[in-house]
C-alpha cells in the first residue's frame, strides 16, 4: 500500500504530513529521520520537479522538489518506485494548483492545506490509489466560489 | 472575531497582511461550527470552519469521541445546502470525523439519498463516506447502492465505488463477493482507473480460488485490456497463477512477454521484472527481459532507472551472467546524482564483477566516493567485503580502497565497518597482511578515534610480529605511546609487549622501551609495562603468553552479559562456566539500501549498529529472555534445569510469509523445541498456531506434548513449544530427525482498521526439517593442555573415516564439523591456513549431562575428485555411549 506522505520545506521542517499505514509515533519519528538521512545530500538534484528514488527497509521512496517544497510519497509491494512516481505527479500538480497564485512557497502551502486535503482524498483513498488524470481530480474538488475563504472575516 | 495568528518567519518574506491558519485554536474553532447550525446556510462562513477544522487534523491535533461527536452531528446539518463545494468540504470533514465520532450510522439514511443523487461528485463521494461507516451488519441493507455504483456511467463515481468496495472486502467479504458480476462488468469500462479498480477488486474476491483466478486471467489475456494500470496488473496475477499451480501452460509466459514491448514504461517493466523473478522463464525471455532493462538503465527519469538497477541487482544474484550484457551502462550509472541508484548499480556490478575488471571497477568507484554520504558507503563497503572471498588476488586494490574511504572524513559508524572489513580481508587473506598493516599503521598516526586505534594497535601486535619485517612497525606503535592519551597508550605498551615475545630478536630492545613506560602517568599504562617487564626479566614465557596472547575464546561482549547475568541471579553456588556463553557474535543490521531486513518490522531497523533495538538482541540476551519465558509455563517445570539451550535454527527463508526459527532446550530427561514464529502479512492473523513434528525414528522417544499460540497478529513475533521425552540410560541418545510443518487458523484481517473477519481456514505450510545432532548435548570446554588429556584416555581400534558430501573447501568442512559436534577448537585449529591440502582440527566438549569429557581429533582433506570432502576422525572419551552418538552425527 502506499504508506505515507510527507511534504517539508527545504530545510527539511515537516509542513504536512499523512500516514496511511498505522504506526506509533516513534516509528514515524524514526522513519522521518531515516528519510532525511538517506535523500539530504540529493535534494539539489530534485530541482526542475525530477523525481529521484532510495529505498530502505523494504519502503521504496519517490521524492521531488515543487517550488520551496519537497514531496516524498513512500510505499511498499504492489506500490513500487515506478507506481509511485505516477501518483506524485497528480500531488505535485495539485500543489502548483492550490498556491497558483502566489506560487507555490511555504507559507501559502500551509495556507492553502485545507484545500490541498481535498485534492489529495480523491488522489489516495486510504493507502489505495483512487484517481490520477489530474482533470478529474480538479474537476471534482474545485470549489466554485474560488475566493481565497481566509480573507472572510466571521 | 476570529484571530489569526502571523506566522513570524525570519525565512520568508511573509507579507504582513496575510492570514495564516498556523495558530489556530482548537477549542476557539469547535466552538465557531455553530455556523452550521444557522438558517439559511452561510457557504462560505461553513466553508472556512470546514477549512480550519481540516488544517487542525492535517496539523495533528486530535479530537476525543465526545468532541468529535458534536463537530459531525453539526455538521450533518449542511445537507441541507445545495452549495456544491461546501458539500464537498462537508463529505471530507465527516470522512475524517466517522472514524472518532460515536453513533456515526445515523446519516446513513442522508448518505443513501446523495447515493442515487443526479449531481456525480455527490454520489462518488456519499459512497466513500458509507464505506467507512458500515460495518457487516448493514452493508446488506446498502448492497443493492454499492452494486448500482459499480456500475454507474460516470467513471469517477464508478471508481470511488469499487475502491471503496476493496476496504470492504476486509469488512464483510461474503457480501462484497456477491458483487462479481457488477465488477466483471466495469472491467470492459473506458476509464483506464475503472479497469484497473475492477480488476484489483476482481482478482481480491477470487484470490482463494485458484482456479477462478486463473479463469479470470484466462479470459482477459486473450481481450487485451487497455489500461496500463490494468496491464500491470494483470501481470501480476498471471505471476500469480504460474508460481501457484506450476502450470506448463505457456500462454501466460506469452502474455507477459507480450507486455514487454508495451509502449508504457510501467507495464513493459512490470513485465521485465516479472521475467527475471520466474524460476520458470526461458533464457531467451530472460534475456529479452534484460534488454528493456537495459533500455532502461538510460532513461532520464530516476525513477524508471532505479526501477531497472534493482531488478537486475536481484537477478544478479541468481543468475550473474545474465546481467553482464549491462555492465557498460551500470558503469556509468557509477556517477548517477540520485545515490540510491549508483549505490545499487555499483553493488550489481561488484556482483558480477569477474577477476579480469574487477581493478579497473574498483578504481571507477572510488573516483566518485567523495559524493556519497556514509549510509551508502558502508553498503559499498560491504559489496567490496564480498569480494575479497570471490578474488583473493586482488587484494592489493580492496586494502587500497577501503583505506581510502578510512582516511577521508567520514562518520565513526562507517569507519568502524570499514575497519571491520580490513580485518576480514585481514583475517582471509595473508598474503594482504603486510601491505595492509603498513596503511593501518600510517593511518594511526592521525585518527580521530580512540576506539579505532586501540582496535588496530591491537591487530598491530598480533600480526606484526610474524611478518619478515617486525622492526618497521615498532617505531609507529611507540609514537602512539610518545603522542596519544591515556587509553591508546596502554593498548600500545601490549602491542609492543606481543613484539618481545613473538620476535626474538627484539626482545632487548622491547625491554628497553618498556622500561621508558614505567615513569608514566596514567596508571594503567605504569601498571601494564611493569608486568610485561618483570615477566620479560623472568623470561616467563608461559605466563605471558597467557597474558598476550591468549584470547578469551568467547567474544568479550557475550562474557560480559553472561556474567552479569550469572551475578544477578541468585544463587551462585554453582561456579560460572564459561562453556555455557554463546559464541555468537551479535549482529545488529543497519537499514541498507537492498534492505530486505529479516526482522520484518518495516519501520523498526536501527540506525547504528551501537543502538540495539529488538531486532538486534544479542544471542545471549535472547536465550536469557527464552529462559524466562519457558520458566514461566507450568508444564515444563517438572523438567528440572535448562542444562542447554542451542542456537537459532532458521526453518523458513526469512523473506516468507511466515518466518520461523526453533531453539531447543534440553533438559535431563525432556527436550523442549521452542519455534518463533512471525507473521509478515498485515491482511491475516493466525490463530491456534502450532508445529507438529513428525520424528524419523519414534522408538528412540515420546512425545509428550506441545502449546499452541492462540493469536500471532503480523509482526508481532511469538512462540510455541513442542516437547518429547528421552532417557539415555534406557533407549540410548536420541539419533532423530524431525520433519515440521506449521499449523494454523488463518483469519482474515483489515491491515488499516485491525478488525478481524471472523471465519477462517484451517492452512499449514511446510518447514525445514530438524535434528538432533550431538552438539545439543555436549557442552564446550577449554583446556590448555590437549596433548596430556588425549594421551591419558585410551586410543580407539582406528579412526572412523567418512566423507562430507559437497563439502569442497576445507574451511567449509572445518565449519560444520565444528558445528555438528558443538565442541570447542583448540589451539586455532579452527583456522585454515590458505592453500593448505589438508587440515587437522582438535576438539575438547562435555556432556551436559554427567560432565564427562569428550576429546575428538579431525584430519580433512579435499577427496580426489575435489568436490567432496575426506575426513578421519578419533573420538575420545571415556563415556562409550557418547563416542558412539558423536560418530552416529556423521555416519
Amino acid at each position: 500500500m502506499i504508506n505515507n506522505l510527507l511534504i517539508t520545506n527545504l530545510n527539511g521542517n515537516i509542513v504536512f504530513s499523512k500516514y496511511y499505514n498505522i504506526l506509533t509515533e516513534e516509528k514515524q519519528i524514526e522513519f522521518e529521520k531515516l528519510t532525511y538521512q538517506f535523500t539530504k545530500d540529493e535534494w539539489s538534484f530534485a530541482k526542475g520537479e525530477k523525481h529521484l528514488v532510495t529505498e530502505f527497509s523494504g519502503n521504496k521512496i519517490v521524492f521531488t522538489n515543487v517550488g520551496d517544497l519537497m514531496i516524498f510519497l513512500c510505499g511498499s509491494n504492489e506500490y513500487d518506485e515506478l507506481a509511485l512516481s505516477e501518483i506524485i505527479f497528480p500531488l505535485m500538480e495539485t500543489i502548483k494548483e492550490v498556491c497558483k497564485k502566489k506560487g507555490v512557497t511555504e507559507a501559502h502551502f500551509i495556507e492553502q492545506i485545507p484545500k490541498f486535503v481535498l485534492y489529495l482524498d480523491e488522489i489516495i483513498q486510504k493507502g489505495q490509489i483512487d484517481q490520477t488524470q489530474i482533470e478529474s481530480i480538479l474537476n471534482y474538488s474545485a470549489l466554485k466560489h474560488d475566493q481565497p475563504i481566509k480573507k472572510e472575516t466571521i | 472575531m476570529n484571530k489569526f495568528g502571523e506566522k513570524k518567519d525570519d525565512d520568508s518574506e511573509s507579507n504582513s497582511s496575510e492570514l495564516m491558519l498556523i495558530n489556530l485554536d482548537k477549542g476557539q474553532v469547535i466552538q465557531e461550527k455553530r455556523a452550521f447550525n444557522e438558517t439559511p446556510v452561510q457557504p462560505r462562513k461553513c466553508s472556512l470552519v470546514i477549512s480550519q477544522f481540516l488544517f487542525l487534523l492535517a496539523r495533528g491535533d486530535s479530537f476525543t469521541p465526545n468532541e468529535a461527536t458534536d463537530i459531525f452531528f453539526a455538521a450533518t446539518k449542511l445537507f441541507q445546502s445545495k452549495d456544491i463545494p461546501l458539500r464537498r468540504l462537508m463529505y471530507l470533514l465527516l470522512k475524517e470525523f466517522s472514524t472518532i465520532s460515536k453513533d456515526a450510522i445515523i446519516v446513513i439514511s442522508s448518505l443513501t439519498k446523495d447515493v442515487i443523487h443526479k449531481i456525480e461528485l455527490y454520489r462518488a463521494n456519499a459512497i466513500r463516506i458509507l464505506c467507512k461507516i458500515t460495518d457487516s451488519s448493514i452493508l446488506p441493507q446498502l448492497e443493492r447502492y454499492f452494486k448500482q455504483a459499480i456500475v454507474d456511467k460516470d467513471p469517477h463515481v464508478s471508481s470511488a465505488a469499487l475502491v471503496s468496495s476493496i476496504h470492504l472486502l476486509k469488512v464483510s467479504p461474503e457480501v462484497v463477493k456477491r458483487w462479481a458480476n457488477e465488477v466483471q462488468e466495469s472491467i470492459s469500462n473506458k476509464s483506464n482507473m475503472v479497469q484497473y479498480h475492477a480488476l484489483a477488486l476482481l482478482h481480491r474476491i477470487k484470490q482463494h480460488d485458484r482456479l477462478a483466478v486463473r479463469k479470470l486471467v484466462n479470459s482477459l489475456i486473450k481481450n487485451s485490456v487497455k489500461s496500463p494500470y490494468a496491464q500491470a496488473y494483470l501481470i501480476r496475477c498471471a505471476v500469480e497463477v504460474i508460481e501457484e499451480t506450476h502450470t506448463e501452460d505457456r500462454v501466460y509466459f506469452e502474455y507477459i512477454e507480450s507486455c514487454l514491448r508495451s509502449k508504457n514504461e510501467m507495464v513493459a517493466y512490470e513485465a521485465a521484472r516479472s521475467i527475471c523473478s520466474l524460476k520458470g522463464a526461458t533464457p531467451k525471455e530472460i534475456t529479452s527481459a534484460v534488454g528493456i532493462l537495459q533500455m532502461f538503465l538510460c532513461s532520464t527519469k530516476s525513477t524508471l532507472r532505479f526501477a531497472a538497477v534493482r531488478t537486475l541487482n536481484k537477478l544478479a544474484q541468481t543468475n550473474p551472467t545474465a546481467v553482464i550484457p549491462c555492465n557498460l551502462d551500470m558503469e556509468n550509472l557509477i556517477s548517477d546524482s540520485n545515490r540510491s541508484i549508483a549505490t545499487l548499480a555499483i553493488t550489481t556490478l561488484l556482483q558480477v564483477g569477474n577477476e579480469s575488471n574487477v581493478d579497473r571497477l574498483i578504481k571507477q568507484i572510488a573516483n566518485f566516493l567523495g559524493d556519497i554520504n556514509d549510509e551508502f558507503k558502508i553498503v559499498v563497503v560491504k559489496a567490496i567485503t564480498n569480494l575479497s572471498t570471490k578474488f583473493p588476488k586482488k587484494f592489493r586494490h580492496l586494502i587500497t580502497f577501503l583505506n581510502k574511504i578510512l582516511r577521508d572524513e567520514g562518520s565513526l559508524q562507517l569507519k568502524q565497518s570499514t575497519l571491520d572489513a580490513i580485518l576480514y580481508v585481514v583475517n582471509t587473506i595473508p598474503d594482504s597482511k603486510e601491505i595492509a598493516l603498513s596503511e593501518l599503521c600510517e593511518f594511526i598516526e592521525d585518527c580521530e578515534f580512540p576506539d579505532l586505534s586501540v582496535q588496530i594497535l591491537n591487530l598491530l601486535g598480533q600480526e606484526g610480529p610474524l611478518t619478515n619485517t617486525p622492526n618497521k612497525y615498532i617505531r609507529y606503535i611507540y609514537n602512539r605511546v610518545l603522542l596519544d592519551s591515556g587509553i591508546i597508550r596502554a593498548a600500545a605498551v601490549t602491542s609492543i609487549a606481543k613484539f618481545g615475545l613473538l620476535y626474538e630478536p627484539m626482545k632487548e630492545k622491547i625491554m628497553i622501551l618498556l622500561k621508558r613506560c614505567l615513569l608514566d602517568e596514567d596508571d594503567e599504562v605504569r601498571d601494564r609495562a611493569t608486568l610485561y617487564l618483570s615477566l620479560f626479566k623472568e623470561d616467563n614465557k608461559r605466563v605471558l603468553e597467557r597474558v598476550l596472547i591468549d584470547d578469551l575464546p568467547v567474544p568479550t561482549q557475550n562474557l560480559q552479559r553472561s556474567l552479569e547475568a550469572y551475578l544477578a541471579q541468585d544463587d551462585t553456588t554453582d561456579p560460572f562456566d564459561i562453556g555455557t556463553v554463546s559464541t555468537v557474535l551479535e549482529q545488529t543490521q543497519s537499514p541498507t539500501i537492498s534492505g530486505k531486513l529479516s526482522q520484518t518490522n518495516q519501520l523498526g531497523a536501527s540506525s547504528s549498529p551501537t543502538n540495539a533495538s529488538t531486532p538486534g538482541l544479542s544471542a545471549a540476551e535472547s536465550v536469557n529472555q527464552d529462559l524466562a519465558k519457558l520458566a514461566q509455563i507450568p508444564q515444563f517445570a517438572t523438567y528440572g534445569r535448562v542444562l542447554k539451550s542451542t542456537e537459532l535454527v532458521e526453518l523458513t527463508e526469512s523473506e516468507s510469509e511466515y518466518v520461523v526459527s526453533c531453539v531447543k532446550h534440553i533438559y535431563k530427561e525432556n527436550i523442549v523445541f521452542q519455534f518463533n514464529c512471525t507473521n509478515t502479512l498485515d491482511e491475516q492473523r493466525l490463530d491456534q498456531v502450532q508445529v507438529k513434528m513428525v520424528p524419523s525414528n519414534p522408538k528412540s522417544m515420546k512425545n509428550l506434548g506441545f502449546m499452541a499460540i492462540d493469536q500471532l497478529k503480523c509482526n508481532d513475533p511469538q512462540s510455541c513449544y513442542v516437547s518429547i521425552g528421552y532417557n539415555i540410560q534406557q533407549a540410548g541418545y536420541p539419533i532423530v530427525s524431525f520433519t515440521n510443518t506449521l499449523k494454523f487458523k488463518a483469519v482474515d484481517v483489515d491491515p488499516s482498521t485491525g478488525e478481524a473477519d471472523d471465519s477462517g481456514f484451517d492452512d499449514q505450510y511446510p518447514l525445514e526439517r530438524l535434528e538432533i545432532v550431538p552438539s545439543d548435548f555436549i557442552q564446550k570446554t577449554y583446556t590448555s593442555n590437549f596433548k596430556e588429556e588425549w594421551e591419558k584416555l585410551p586410543d580407539p581400534p582406528k579412526p572412523t573415516c567418512f566423507q562430507l558430501l559437497g563439502v569442497k573447501t576445507l574451511k567449509a568442512a572445518t565449519q560444520e564439523i565444528i558445528s555438528t559436534l558443538g565442541m570447542a577448537p583448540l589451539d586455532k585449529t579452527e583456522q585454515v591456513p590458505d592453500k593448505s591440502q589438508k587440515h587437522q582440527i582438535l576438539l575438547s566438549g562435555k556432556s551436559i549431562h554427567t560432565g564427562t569429557l569428550i576429546y575428538a581429533q579431525a584430519r580433512i582433506k579435499p577427496d580426489a575428485s575435489g568436490s567432496n570432502t575426506d575426513v578421519a576422525l578419533v573420538v575420545k572419551s571415556s563415556d562409550e555411549d557418547l563416542i558412539d552418538f558423536v560418530y552416529s552425527a556423521f555416519i
